[in-house]
């Protein structure tokens, strides 16, 4: 079977998002609504790809959005 | 060797209903009965949980600072596992305290401070329940609906 969209040369764009703008400060826990912009609809983290966060700040966010979920601030599946 | 510590509670509402002083009080007599000392201690926030907690759909953040030996945070854990009015907590340790928490502090403890008091527990009844039934069936049948002009 012929890919038709190889055929006509279209080439695979990867989709862009828009990134998230944090300072190491403002990944806390308790500022639950820029955690909110980091999680999808059902509540699962976005990945770095997606936030365009730098490794550290991706860590420091991972605990945060942990951290809101065990005090109820986040939910873990909707 | 002390180490300063930020505590975030989750109190219910219902001790808090029976006077916000009393159950700050309560919560931070704790730290102290630990061989602590608190810092700053104020209300953070009364939200909807994001999910329900021991039946409680909504709660009163409490946010401390204190200062606490490592003997103290061990039996100090123990002991508000086993509290009933404390939902969750989280024990972070702490550079220092912000200048902002000791203002907020004190702005609490002044004498015209009112702490709103916690509203009833939105407990969503049955028909809007079903609404949300509903909406979540209209929902799924739009993919549906999409896949099939796909097909065609």
């Amino acid at each position: 079977m012929r890919n038709e969209r190889h055929d006509r040369g279209d080439r695979f764009e990867a989709p862009t998002y828009e990134k998230v703008k944090a300072k190491e400060s403002d990944l806390d826990y308790k500022n639950v609504e820029l955690l909110k912009k980091c999680v999808g609809g059902q509540g699962q983290m976005f990945s770095r790809r997606r936030t365009g966060l730098t490794a550290q700040r991706q860590r420091l966010l991972k605990n945060a959005i942990k951290r809101a979920r065990h005090m109820g601030l986040l939910s873990f599946v909707d | 060797m002390s180490r300063t510590y930020e505590i975030m509670y989750l109190l219910d509402n219902n001790a808090v209903r029976a006077g916000w002083n009393e159950a700050k009080a309560a919560a931070t007599g704790l730290v102290v009965k630990h061989g602590g000392k608190v810092l700053s201690a104020r209300r953070w926030d009364e939200r909807k949980l994001a999910y329900p907690i021991k039946q409680r759909r909504r709660g009163t953040y409490l946010l401390a600072y204190c200062e606490l030996g490592p003997d103290g945070i061990a039996t100090l854990r123990r002991e508000l596992d086993l509290t009933e009015n404390v939902l969750r907590y989280l024990i972070l340790s702490a550079e220092a305290v912000p200048a902002q928490e000791l203002e907020l502090t004190l702005a609490e403890s002044q004498a015209g401070f009112v702490v709103p008091p916690p509203p009833p527990e939105d407990v969503p009844d049955v028909a809007e329940r079903e609404a949300q039934r509903e909406e979540e069936g209209e929902m799924e049948e739009i993919p549906v609906g999409e896949l099939a002009e796909e097909e065609a």
